[in-house]
């Protein structure tokens, strides 16, 4: 006779959990899915609102969010990307509120690059020295900031970053290249006098 | 391998306890409220699909008194003298 294999509940895929959760309104179907992705969206709220007050408001209203929205989410996506996608959103639209006039990408600060412009390769910013890559990145306008994270730390497709912010491919290709291009420019007015050390 | 911005994001993942408390302490009381609306109202959904444009199921036929039964009555039910 074959033993009977349980399975661990923190073995469960996000499909599992969700499935379960919405079947049994079990709570610790959810406290999993929280544990699994609540460092990452706490730590993508302070780098994007650069405070840590708000930073744990924000992770708090994320998850009831994310509660109160599971029925609806379609698997269309990965939960991962569905949670951050809620989580970059609400942080641009804190920004949004907080500051009358928010600068979200390079395009708003006024002084745009042309399509002709020399790409930035992405060595240039994956071999910075990482103390150096917090102070570039802290001086990007916050739509900058997220698409370079979606796309370098949350590993996403262009179209993904499309649906999150709601743009096309080719828009957010343009801006993915101005971001770099921006980063670039902080990095050497920061930096310029001592480039040896990325 | 993390690269150095997922080591720079890496820095910020450790999450204060209390935020999971208050999240899971709403996520218990939506979950509470979930089974007692279960609770009072049974195949709520179904309720409220019929209700939208559904039918209504087959009533259970129902006999006032002195309604005629003849053709209801079972046969050990006939009084004597009355039936064959």
């Amino acid at each position: 006779m074959t033993p009977v294999v349980t399975k661990k509940i923190t073995d469960y895929t996000d499909s599992e959990l969700i499935a379960r959760y919405l079947r049994d309104q079990n709570t610790m179907y959810f406290t999993v899915l929280y544990r699994r992705y609540a460092g990452k969206v706490f730590a993508k709220c302070i780098s994007m609102l650069a405070d840590e007050g708000q930073a744990r408001d924000a992770t708090q209203d994320i998850f009831i969010k994310v509660l109160l929205n599971l029925a609806k989410f379609t698997e269309q996506s990965s939960f991962s990307t569905w949670v951050y996608s809620i989580t970059y959103n609400y942080c641009i639209d804190m920004i949004r509120k907080k500051k009358k006039m928010p600068l979200l990408f390079t395009e708003d600060v006024g002084k745009v690059s042309k399509e002709t412009d020399p790409e930035i390769p992405d060595s240039v910013l994956l071999e910075m020295k990482q103390e150096r890559l917090e102070k570039v990145i802290d001086r990007l306008p916050p739509g900058d900031k997220a698409i370079l994270m979606m796309k370098y730390i949350d590993d996403m497709q262009i179209k993904e970053i499309g649906e999150v912010l709601g743009k096309t491919e080719s828009a957010i290709k343009m801006q993915i290249m101005r971001a770099k291009q921006r980063s670039q420019a902080i990095y050497d007015e920061l930096y310029g006098h001592d480039p040896i050390e990325q | 391998m993390k690269n150095n911005f997922q080591q720079w994001q890496s820095d910020f993942e450790s999450v204060p306890p209390e935020i999971e408390d208050r999240v899971l302490q709403q996520a218990r009381t939506f979950s509470a409220f979930g089974k007692v609306v279960e609770v009072f109202v049974p195949n709520a959904l179904g309720a409220v699909a019929l209700m939208i444009g559904g039918e209504a199921p087959p009533r259970p036929t129902q006999y006032g008194p002195g309604a005629h039964l003849d053709d209801d009555v079972p046969l050990w039910r006939i009084p004597p003298g009355r039936g064959f």
